[in-house]
């Protein structure tokens, strides 16, 4: 399971550089992607490129990080950290030049050294409160 | 308004910085970061200066002070 894992590390860290090619390399043609702040699966390894491309073009300079990874029964599970600075609209919200850091988690299932389908849930609600969209108490809020 | 909705993670009012819950008191502003940050909050008074700019300059009172700037530039003194 440790090239699985280096494989669910890959496909989420690589991206996010500009290098799609991992996802070609790695996502199954008939991928599905189920993504808590998603109303619809992602399909297919075009569908998961739109969907980086849709966060890149809003994060200027955004990159994920793998925190932690557990394999087990044809699949990995990943723990991950994005950060990345709000430069273009996302979600109807303009610009506002802050720094974000959003953590998820990914359940990545694999078959035939590729993968299948992930199912992601990541802190949408944090975002937005970083984003000042939704009111924090002042105790969270820096200076 | 208040809420209970926080993040581990939040920007730094002054320079948009994001600072971990366990660090805010501890952060200073990266003098840098600051300057971009606010430059990008004033990034539509900006453009608007360019475009009020450019305006200007084709105007004759606008002609007349790049003339009288490049004159001065040439004589200095």
């Amino acid at each position: 399971m440790e090239a699985a894992k280096l494989i669910a590390r890959r496909v989420l860290e690589e991206p996010w550089t500009g290098d799609f090619d991992v996802i070609d390399e790695f996502v199954a043609a008939d991928y599905v992607g189920h993504d808590s702040a998603e109303p619809e699966p992602i399909r297919g390894p075009n569908g998961v490129i739109e969907f980086i491309q849709r966060y890149r073009s809003a994060f200027g300079g955004a990159r994920l990080t793998v925190d932690d990874q557990l394999a087990e029964g044809g699949k990995v599970a990943t723990r991950w950290t994005v950060r990345g600075t709000h430069t273009g609209e996302i979600a109807g919200i303009g610009p506002t030049g802050k720094d974000v850091t959003v953590s998820g988690l990914t359940i990545s299932r694999f078959a035939g050294g590729k993968i299948v389908e992930q199912w992601t849930t990541w802190d949408t609600l944090g975002m937005l409160v970083q984003l000042g969209v939704v009111p924090s108490s002042a105790a969270s809020e820096v200076h | 308004m208040s809420s209970f909705f926080t993040s581990q993670h939040m920007p730094c009012a002054e320079c948009g910085a994001s600072v971990r819950a366990g660090e805010r008191e501890r952060h200073t502003c990266d003098p840098e970061r600051r300057l971009e940050y606010r430059i990008f909050q004033m990034r539509d008074e900006v453009a608007r200066l360019d475009i009020s700019l450019g305006a200007f300059l084709e105007t004759p009172e606008g002609r007349f002070a790049q003339w009288l700037a490049e004159r001065e530039r040439r004589n200095p003194g």
